[in-house]
């Protein structure tokens, strides 16, 4: 029987894409290849600073997938955007549209198939609101559009041409549902169809055979961080909270670091930090099952996949409680605790680390919360019923 | 009866339990004395901006908010109005001192004190109602 087809929009597409959301983009495609055949249509770019064109333009397939790549024609300038975003947060008329196609990927091949081609498609869902491609996309009042946002609360989300365009998607399929209380609050869109949980985890098998020798010395004695290494990712708060942790309570437990060190970061070497480079899959599966727990400092995730990963590792979750998305998630499953300053950090890495019941029961509750909300299967028949749902 | 574990059950025993203690940065050692008298500084104004949305500004509010500060009235930006950070409202400027007319500002950026000292100045906010923070002093700031 021949399946509808459905297609995805993202800024960049690919399997070596270094990008959350790209990422989220292709597993999520490959997975609804079982109930439908797939499109993607995105960009030839492979980098976002500045947009490329490293993709050949034109239809190819990747695991099952149908790619179409447009030609990005127009190269951002940095110091012209910059004097945009400055006219456009001021509200000045008519800049919007110089502003996003600086904004890029610009590609107006696109916009030209999409308002030919819509109807060859049940469903196409724009990945990420900030874009050129889903702005100018949803701007066309497609009657088949959905918006996955990954947004969270940043300055841009309040400019006008946003404003404008979180009305128009015919559906909504949220990461969480402290994103969708921030839409709906901000911009009214608690009337459009809308689900929430669209990302899935595969329980990693049992990888602890994996753990690189150079590590076995430290017998899982240590607390992991997973992810860039960056300013955004608030790494920095977690360098000087876990040695000054340590000096207030000295043992033989250390941080594992695990993900690029990004160039412009200064970080401070101490002997309590490993910083392990780059490892394979099964290397960092190892490290984490390896491990007492995972610790996420960041304040700004949509979603946090690694916190769930940890979860499906069998470990509880140390998170920042700044950050509404892992705070929820942590109250949701009852699988970990938060801070919001050092001594509830202090506080909450000795309950977790000294409190073996309390523990065991983190772990159990946070594999029971990914089967049963993040399982692909559970997320597919979700979005399923969201596409369904707009097509009556 | 078994003991069924509670995320926010634990986190209230936690709190408590912190808050029966001094919680203030002064005993944490990457805390300089320029940071703690910056601190008393400002809790010692009746009303408080903080000017700068940044990585800074947000720290600072984080730590006065930590300190029980009950004075801060919002934060101020050239860029990043509209936004909140930790609770407290962004506004520009020039609405923040219109709201908030006999404030201290609190300037937070590392690179432009002296350029928004100018335009506070300029705006017509009292030097007296005007401290700059030098983060790289605080040791709140790793370098």
């Amino acid at each position: 029987m021949t399946k509808s087809r459905i297609a995805f929009v993202v800024q960049r597409y690919g399997e070596d894409i270094n990008g959350g959301a790209e990422y989220h983009c292709r597993m999520l495609a490959e997975h609804m290849l079982s109930e439908y055949d797939v499109d993607v249509l995105s960009s030839c770019a492979k980098n976002y600073d500045p947009w490329d064109n490293y993709f050949e333009a034109g239809e190819s397939t990747l695991n099952g997938v149908k790619v179409i790549r447009f030609p990005v024609e127009m190269v951002r300038d940095q110091l012209k955007f910059a004097r945009l975003c400055e006219r456009h947060r001021k509200g000045e008329d008519g800049v919007e549209n110089e502003w996003i196609d600086q904004m890029g990927p610009y590609c107006p091949a696109f916009v030209e198939y999409i308002k030919t081609h819509y109807r060859d498609y049940i469903a196409i869902i724009f990945f990420t609101y900030s874009y050129y491609l889903t702005v100018k996309g949803l701007g066309l009042k497609l009657p088949n559009s959905i918006l996955l946002p990954t947004a969270h609360d940043e300055p841009n989300i309040n400019l006008p041409i946003y404003k404008k365009m979180f009305s128009t998607p015919k559906g909504y399929l949220y990461n969480s549902y402290e994103e969708k209380e921030m839409l709906v609050s901000r911009f009214g869109t608690e009337g459009i169809p809308s689900r929430t949980g669209c990302a899935g985890i595969e329980i990693p098998d049992d990888y602890r055979e994996y753990m690189p020798d150079k590590y076995m010395e430290y017998n899982g004695n240590y607390i992991c961080y997973v992810g860039r290494v960056s300013n955004g990712k608030n790494y920095r708060e977690l360098n000087r909270f876990f040695l000054e942790y340590k000096r207030r309570n000295p043992s033989d437990l250390k941080l594992f670091v695990i993900g690029k060190i990004d160039d412009r970061m200064k970080i401070i070497c101490s002997r309590d930090i490993i910083y392990t480079g780059f490892v394979t899959e099964e290397e960092k599966y190892a490290i984490m099952q390896n491990s007492r727990l995972l610790v996420n400092p960041s304040k700004y995730e949509s979603l946090s996949l690694v916190m769930l990963e940890s979860m499906a590792c069998n470990k509880p979750v140390l998170v920042n409680g700044n950050c509404a998305v892992m705070k929820g998630q942590c109250i949701r499953s009852n699988a970990g605790l938060y801070y919001t300053d050092y001594f509830e950090f202090e506080e909450t890495l000795n309950y977790i680390l000294n409190n073996p019941e309390a523990n065991k029961q983190m772990c159990s509750n946070g594999m029971a919360f990914v089967r049963k909300n993040y399982s692909w299967d559970v997320i597919v028949d979700n979005v399923k019923s969201l596409i369904e749902e707009i097509r009556e | 009866m078994e003991w069924i574990f509670d995320t926010e059950e634990v986190m209230n025993q936690i709190r408590s339990k912190i808050s029966e203690e001094k919680r203030t940065t002064d005993e944490l050692g990457y805390i300089s004395s320029y940071h703690n008298k910056m601190v008393k500084k400002c809790l010692e104004r009746k009303k408080l901006v903080i000017f700068g949305a940044g990585v800074y500004g947000e720290m600072f509010l984080s730590d006065l908010i930590m300190h029980k500060a009950d004075n801060i009235c919002c934060l101020c930006d050239n860029k990043q109005a509209g936004k909140t950070v930790l609770g407290y409202e962004v506004l520009t400027p020039s609405e923040a001192l219109k709201e908030y007319l006999d404030a201290t500002f609190v300037i937070t950026p590392r690179q432009y004190e002296n350029e928004i000292l100018e335009q506070l100045d300029g705006m017509g906010v009292k030097v007296s109602n005007i401290l700059i923070l030098t983060m790289l002093e605080t040791g709140l700031e790793i370098v």
